[in-house]
């Protein structure tokens, strides 16, 4: 029961940061539309992977 | 207190990053794409049980997949692993070849090829390749590209290996007979031969026969070439390696004439094989059906391969236009001393084949001037159009032939430094996004003839991007070269200035100004 309240409370967080970084998404997204060949792979897995940090460290965040 | 955190960063690792191990690898893939395919050949080693496997492809424009096979097999006395299928409906042996507008230079059979689209205008499936031990079979449902409205054609082609490694060819076509369909076979000499001459067998679209299982005992009757010596299979590797090394040292031509640096440059003049190495069965009679055929710039048909009849062949195969003898208007000695162009063999022969220069200034520039027509006639929309297709076709041998004044001019339509025109070009090779933008560059620009800013093909490059996003975003998302990723040293090689100075203008104001609308946005959360 912990658990699972933990998890929806993670998954609570996870949407109000994405919401928050949309903004940012957008133009990562715009800059990786515009780039072409390497600079545009090196730009949409750092988007993604940074992304993926960025919500995986939501509990470390909020820690402090 | 470390209970708690222990807790949390291992909650947020499995929500973070545990979906990547719960999704398949291929949760979206409905079709096997070029990439995978290679990985299946290359696991593919033959059935404990005899079966027929089924390969769906993705199918796509100019797209090679590779065919897997069990064995080595031997096309023109030489051997390959590595065969592929062409959503254009050629089979390429060695390496994959996306060449659209004329017979590949690689080794390959053509059976009626043309710049098709598979699959578009039914939805079904364009390319399915079926493989087993036996051979593989490939069924081909297609429109010409651009005629998205034309009856669609079916080609299948069927390819049984024997137990020797020989192959026996049969195929049937059911579609409109188009003018600038391409039937025949590139042997390993630049040669083409027809199907017919080759060996391979044209049947009735209603009795075509199925993939067997398992080989095909060897039938005498095969369309391989009886086995040939060991010397002579070295020589046609020779002359296999002899005319990659020409290709590209014709690219290095066309790099070191944009750089200015010409001097020394490549032999043009490829050993003349003293003799055409007979292969048994290539008996080239000049009555050939399928004659080579290219198509230069000033070709009419060259741009919008509308109405291709006896087209010509570009092959970047200079053993073949040194040791081919088309006397008849071959001449134009190339007297030039013009350094850069050196192509004193090969040249000749693609100038020969468009006797008249006429209609086309922006063709061939003339082997012997790089820069002598310098004089302004400025590129017509039309030459441009032509000029932006040879661009995306990399077409190092006709390239070579653009003076530097040429060179100039399509560049600054372009928006590009006419030294990167060999990058733009390298780069449509790889990437589909370049080539479309190439293609409707010159529409898109006259469209965009009143924009406060020149239109410029960074601009044609990111519509077409993202028209392609548009269209497939799954696969504008995964297709990741990973090996050009890891090494940061190439990165953004392949861009042009313009394409680096489009994206700075961009991507710096719009990361500040959705920066600050987040924080503002935020806030009011």
């Amino acid at each position: 029961m912990k658990i699972i309240k933990g998890i929806l409370n993670y998954l609570w967080e996870a949407v109000k940061e994405s919401i928050a970084q949309v903004w940012t998404l957008l133009g990562f997204f715009i800059a990786w539309l515009t780039l072409t060949g390497t600079a545009q792979q090196v730009v949409g897995v750092a988007t993604v992977v940074a992304t993926f940090i960025w919500l995986a460290t939501i509990p470390l965040r909020k820690e402090d | 207190m470390t209970g708690t955190k222990t807790w949390r960063l291992s909650l947020a690792a499995i929500l973070g990053f545990g979906w990547l191990f719960l999704v398949p690898y291929d949760a979206y893939a409905t079709c096997v794409n070029y990439i995978q395919s290679q990985t299946i050949a290359a696991a593919y080693e033959g059935d404990t049980e005899p079966t027929v496997h089924t390969m769906d492809t993705c199918s796509g424009d100019d797209v090679s997949y590779q065919i897997p096979i069990a064995t080595t097999i031997t096309f023109d006395g030489v051997q390959y692993s590595n065969i592929y299928a062409t959503t254009n409906s050629v089979i390429t042996f060695g390496q994959p070849d996306g060449t659209y507008w004329t017979y590949p230079s690689t080794p390959s059979i053509s059976l009626y090829s043309m710049d098709w689209f598979p699959g578009y205008a039914n939805q079904t499936s364009g390319l399915d390749i079926y493989y087993s031990e036996g051979g593989f079979q490939l069924n081909l449902n297609m429109v010409p590209f651009g005629n998205w409205n034309a009856q669609p054609s079916t080609v299948n082609i069927l390819v049984a290996i024997t137990n020797t490694g020989g192959l026996a060819v049969s195929y049937s076509y059911q579609g409109p007979e188009y003018q600038n369909l391409r039937t025949g076979v590139r042997l390993h000499d630049g040669s083409i031969v027809s199907l017919e001459e080759w060996g391979a067998t044209q049947v009735s679209p209603t009795a075509a026969p199925t993939l067997q299982a398992e080989p095909v005992v060897d039938p005498t009757a095969s369309p391989e070439p009886t086995p040939i010596s060991p010397e002579q299979q070295q020589a046609q590797a020779a002359e296999a390696t002899q005319l990659a090394a020409d290709i590209s040292s014709l690219n290095n031509l066309i790099a070191s004439i944009n750089g200015e640096e010409s001097a020394e440059e490549v032999s043009p003049e490829p050993e003349i094989t003293p003799e055409p190495e007979p292969t048994e069965e290539t008996v080239p009679d000049p009555d050939v059906v399928v004659e080579p055929e290219i198509i230069t710039p000033e070709d009419p048909r060259f741009p919008d391969d509308t109405d291709g009849q006896n087209e010509q062949d570009p092959s970047t195969n200079p053993e073949d236009s040194g040791t081919s003898d088309e006397p008849s208007e071959n001449q134009e000695p190339s007297p030039g001393p013009a350094p850069q162009e050196e192509d004193t063999s090969q040249s000749e022969d693609d100038q020969s084949e468009n006797p008249q220069p006429s209609e086309d200034p922006v063709t061939v520039p003339d082997n012997n001037s790089s820069d002598n027509n310098s004089t302004g006639n400025s590129i017509s929309e039309d030459e441009l159009k032509k000029l932006n297709k040879l661009i995306g076709a990399n077409d190092a041998k006709l390239l070579a032939k653009l003076t530097d004044s040429q060179k100039e001019q399509v560049a600054d339509a372009l928006g590009i430094k006419s030294q990167e025109i060999i990058l733009v070009a390298e780069l449509a090779q790889s990437n589909p996004a370049v080539a479309k933008a190439l293609e409707s560059f010159t529409e898109k620009a006259k469209q965009n003839a009143d924009a406060p800013m020149p239109y410029t093909l960074a601009d044609a490059v990111t519509e077409a991007q993202t028209e392609q996003f548009l269209a497939d975003p799954i696969g504008a998302l995964t297709n990741i070269d990973l090996s050009k990723v890891l090494s940061p040293s190439e990165w953004g090689k392949d861009m042009t200035d313009d394409q680096r100075e489009k994206a700075q203008e961009v991507i710096v104001p719009v990361i500040i100004a959705s920066n600050i609308v987040a924080a503002a946005m935020t806030r009011r959360i």
